[in-house]
């Protein structure tokens, strides 16, 4: 049962994304709990419950509120010490926070997983009540006493205010006060010490209320639920000063007992309290969950409110595509600045003298700076903190490892490390996909490791690192390595390789095996890994948006995963080459070096064009067979009466020249994907530029071997050429001959 | 070709094309008849149009970049204001000899639903309007290709014009 509360799309997106903040709290939070209790931790993590609450109140969402309140209890008793976090509470407190992130997206108007919710909860209710209480065996310092039963129960209005006190950190008083007998207008003393304590603290609820003082209904004596910032000296000093006050006394009190009243029935009956109307408070309480929902509604709204408030000014939320749109934009604007760089050029060549030349160029410099920084500005709003999905990583761990019977300490290093966020979406799966080998195959049991001398916990770290204009991601961990020997009869045993290569490879090289398609390390396919989809996706992934991904292990001590990601995938920087007269960027990750390559040093073997390069065999291709054009050149003769050429029908000069034997210096890009190095041939180099990346179109869609295509400065548009699907095509295209060199050269190179 | 004089070009038949449109508009909803205006181009020696409304500029033939890997009739991309836009060249599609490309050349940009591409014309004429009545069916004798592309044909005084379905170009060419 839902209540349908009046709740515009805003308000509902508002709470999901605070909702969404709370819940990545939780969970960090226990996690952190798992570790080490600390109250402040503790005080977080129950505030996030609590705003949580609220908020679901507000929508009058039943189940989450529900969900979200057993949460809250069992963080509360845990932070009075009445509980341990101990891992199956934890586990149980994790499954409510997802649960509460399933709640939300039904919310959000998705599909929802089958959450048994209700017995969750139920369970995690029952842990809580069911635990002794920690208190009893551990006392802690400052004795507290049971509070005055006659001051209970509290309105769910009181609640919500202690829960205030309690979240402000305020201390928790009970104070009782008698007047001398002989007291000249009892009443009118205790209004005065009932005020008294007003700058102080906050009187919680008072016996007898302040209404029955003032109708003179009240006796000799007074007992307060006081909560308070001040000190316990200052308190004693209002006290003892006191008019007619014969005796007092101050005491701390556990707050707890204020929260867990479940059985109102039974409090009422068995407290005799003429003073409170026994009728309508347990009505207030029995119809509570609704009750609360209407009053948590102010407090959380007034807290949201004072969140939003201090967050603004700082940040706000923009659409990632009205960024995008803005980055596009700018991109005109610097295509057309080059433009009127023409023109003025243009106009300076054709004689013109007056000063308005100098002038407009004197503008376009200035134009130029500003461009260039708004263009450098909008690319660093685009620069996110990795922090975001680095935070999903220590619950995926833990979980795995719970699962996994394994104990492992896992270390986050680097979050602020900004990153383009388009890549950051890239690399998540990869990420998770390198944890969950780290947690699976990488670490040994407890048992295993204590048997090998190490430390009976596993550790993982994850770590991010900004160094020399890209951004290195590890994952590392402690366990058993990876065994080059395991791995070569692993690759054997599939048939990857053939003996004869695999004899030739070096360690290193073996490594590097674990990176093909099929090969899975995991003797057993288990739930988290080895389904065969394996480390080849993860790289290919990698290397898609322009990374690499490295491995080093030392067998017995450990792996490293080490990712090298460009900053940004908007921007790239590009060597420009031409062939044909058209031009192409090649993104200068992938090019290892670039040469002038002399006729007279080629050799063909079977058919392929090969340079020796320091000892290694470096296969030639041209680019524009590389890329797939075909030799008949599209529409014979259509622009020969055009004055600029887009066809070319003297197709592949390379290997006429080549064929020819007419000795000729040919410029050659280096390129390397994987283990594969190519030369790609081209007419010439036009150097080094950051190169704005563009989708070829919605009609033209994805081409292997393109990242895209960028505009020029004259307007001209050059394609940028995606390496990886490039050499991936060309392996698998029908260039047989190419292909069999290829792989000829991986032998005899691995 | 500069940048401008290319744009003052396109500006200039645009222009003209809209004031044409917006005259004959005017005097279109007086006549009983329905009628229907096309850009009418040349291919080789026959004419085709294009559905006025679905023509979003006319720019000449200027820097197409090939694009690898695409059918026959792709000719490139070019840039368009800033916008990647395909350039795709129907005569070997129609059916029609290559003619080379002269001066007169011109890329029709023509879309449905925001989705455009620049389509070559050997030439571009004029817009002519069209009494819908006056329009045939495809000739069954146009063949198969031909047949599909073209949604009807007119005969004119001087000469057959051949309607060109721009929903099946775009959405069966599309690679």
């Amino acid at each position: 049962m839902e209540y349908n509360l009046d709740v515009t799309a805003e308000e509902l997106k508002i709470f999901l994304d605070e909702a969404e903040e709370q819940i990545q709290r939780l969970n960090e939070g226990l996690l952190a709990l798992e570790k080490n209790t600390d109250n402040k931790l503790l005080q977080d993590i129950f505030r996030a419950a609590h705003t949580i609450k609220g908020g679901a109140a507000t929508l009058g969402r039943v189940r989450m509120t529900r969900l979200a309140h057993a949460l809250e209890t069992a963080l509360n008793r845990l932070r009075n010490g009445e509980l341990h976090p101990e891992p199956r509470l934890i586990d149980l407190m994790l499954q409510a926070t997802d649960g509460l992130n399933e709640l939300c997206h039904e919310l959000a108007g998705q599909e929802i997983g089958d959450l048994e919710l209700d017995p969750l909860r139920v369970m995690l209710e029952n842990f809580v009540s069911s635990q002794p209480l920690v208190s009893e065996t551990a006392p802690t310092p400052n004795t507290l006493i049971p509070l005055a039963s006659h001051l209970l129960p509290l309105t769910s209005q009181e609640q919500i205010e202690a829960q205030t006190a309690l979240n402000a950190g305020l201390t928790f008083y009970q104070i009782n006060a008698t007047l001398a007998p002989d007291a000249f207008l009892p009443a009118a003393r205790l209004l005065q010490l009932y005020f008294a304590l007003l700058p102080l603290g906050h009187i919680l609820k008072s016996n007898p209320t302040i209404e029955q003082i003032e109708q003179e209904e009240a006796g000799t004596t007074l007992t307060l639920i006081y909560t308070s910032g001040s000190s316990t000296t200052e308190i004693e000093a209002v006290l003892e000063v006191a008019t007619d006050v014969k005796q007092w006394q101050l005491d701390r009190f556990d707050p707890a007992g204020l929260f867990n009243l479940p059985l109102v029935e039974t409090v009422v009956s068995t407290e005799v309290n003429p003073l409170l109307s026994q009728s309508t408070e347990s009505l207030a309480l029995s119809s509570s969950s609704h009750d609360e929902i209407q009053e948590a509604t102010q407090d959380v709204k007034a807290t949201a409110a004072a969140a939003a408030n201090s967050a603004e000014g700082k940040t706000i939320r923009v659409n990632v595509a009205q960024l995008d749109r803005i980055m596009n934009l700018i991109g005109e604007l610097v295509v057309n600045r080059t433009s009127l760089t023409h023109i003025a050029k243009k106009l300076e060549d054709s004689g013109e003298k007056s000063n308005l030349v100098g002038e407009l160029n004197e503008t376009l410099n200035y134009l130029s700076r500003i461009t260039d920084d708004l263009q450098e500005n909008m690319l660093k709003t685009r620069m996110t903190p990795i922090e975001n999905m680095f935070r999903r990583m220590p619950r995926l761990v833990r979980d795995l490892a719970r699962q996994m019977g394994k104990e492992v300490d896992f270390i986050l290093e680097g979050e602020q490390t900004e990153l383009d966020r388009s890549i950051i979406e890239e690399i998540s799966d990869p990420l998770i996909h390198l944890l969950r080998n780290a947690v699976d195959h990488g670490l040994e049991s407890s048992v295993a490791r204590e048997e090998a001398g190490k430390s009976r916990i596993g550790h993982i770290k994850l770590s991010a690192l900004h160094q020399d204009g890209a951004v290195f991601i590890q994952v590392e961990d402690d366990g058993r390595g990876i065994s080059p020997a395991k791995v070569r009869q692993k690759a054997l045993d599939k048939g990857l390789i053939t003996s004869e290569a695999a004899a030739r490879l070096t360690p290193e090289e073996v490594l590097n095996l674990i990176f093909l398609p099929g090969f899975s390390t995991a003797t057993t396919v288990t739930e988290v890994s080895g389904r065969g989809v394996g480390m080849d996706i993860v790289r290919t992934n990698v290397t898609r948006i322009g990374g690499t991904l490295e491995l080093e292990t030392v067998e017995g001590q450990g792996s490293r995963f080490i990712m090298r990601l460009p900053l940004t995938l908007a921007i790239i920087q590009a060597l420009l080459v031409t062939v044909q007269g058209t031009h192409y960027a090649i993104p200068l990750g992938s090019v290892t070096e670039t040469l002038r390559v002399s006729s007279s040093d080629i050799q063909t073997v079977e058919g392929v064009p090969l340079v020796r390069v320091r000892g290694k065999f470096l296969p030639l291709l041209t680019l524009e067979k590389a890329l797939g054009f075909s030799p008949d050149p599209k529409s014979a003769d259509l622009n020969t009466t055009l004055d600029y050429t887009i066809f070319n029908e003297e197709y592949d000069p390379f290997e006429r020249q080549f064929l020819s034997g007419y000795d000729k210096l040919f410029p050659v890009v280096a390129v390397r994907f994987d283990r594969f190095q190519v030369g790609l041939v081209v007419d010439g180099f036009l150097g080094e530029q950051e190169v704005v990346i563009k989708p070829l179109g919605w009609y033209v869609g994805e081409i292997p071997g393109l990242a895209g295509a960028m505009i020029e400065g004259d307007g001209r548009i050059a394609l940028i050429i995606d390496i990886p699907s490039l050499l991936r095509a060309t392996l698998r295209g029908d260039q047989a001959q190419l292909r069999a060199s290829l792989s000829s050269l991986v032998n005899n190179n691995l | 070709m500069s940048e401008e004089s290319k744009e003052t070009a396109n500006e200039d038949i645009l222009e003209k094309l809209r004031r044409r449109n917006a005259a004959q508009g005017a005097s279109n909803t007086q006549r009983s008849e329905v009628r229907q205006r096309f850009l009418a181009f040349r291919l080789d020696q026959e004419w085709f149009g294009l559905e006025v409304q679905q023509v979003k500029e006319i720019s000449r033939l200027d820097n197409v970049t090939r694009v690898p890997l695409t059918p026959e009739y792709v000719m490139g991309i070019t840039n368009l204001r800033g916008n990647i836009t395909a350039v795709i060249d129907i005569r070997g599609v129609l059916g029609i000899e290559y003619q080379a490309l002269t001066a007169q050349a011109r890329i029709i940009v023509a879309g449905v639903q925001g989705l455009e591409a620049g389509i070559i014309a050997e030439q571009v004429k004029e817009v002519v309007e069209v009494v819908k009545s006056q329009i045939e069916p495809p000739l069954l004798t146009l063949g198969h290709e031909r047949g599909k592309y073209s949604s009807g044909v007119v005969q004119q005084a001087n000469r057959m014009l051949v309607i060109l379905n721009l929903n099946s170009i775009l959405a069966d060419l599309k690679i």
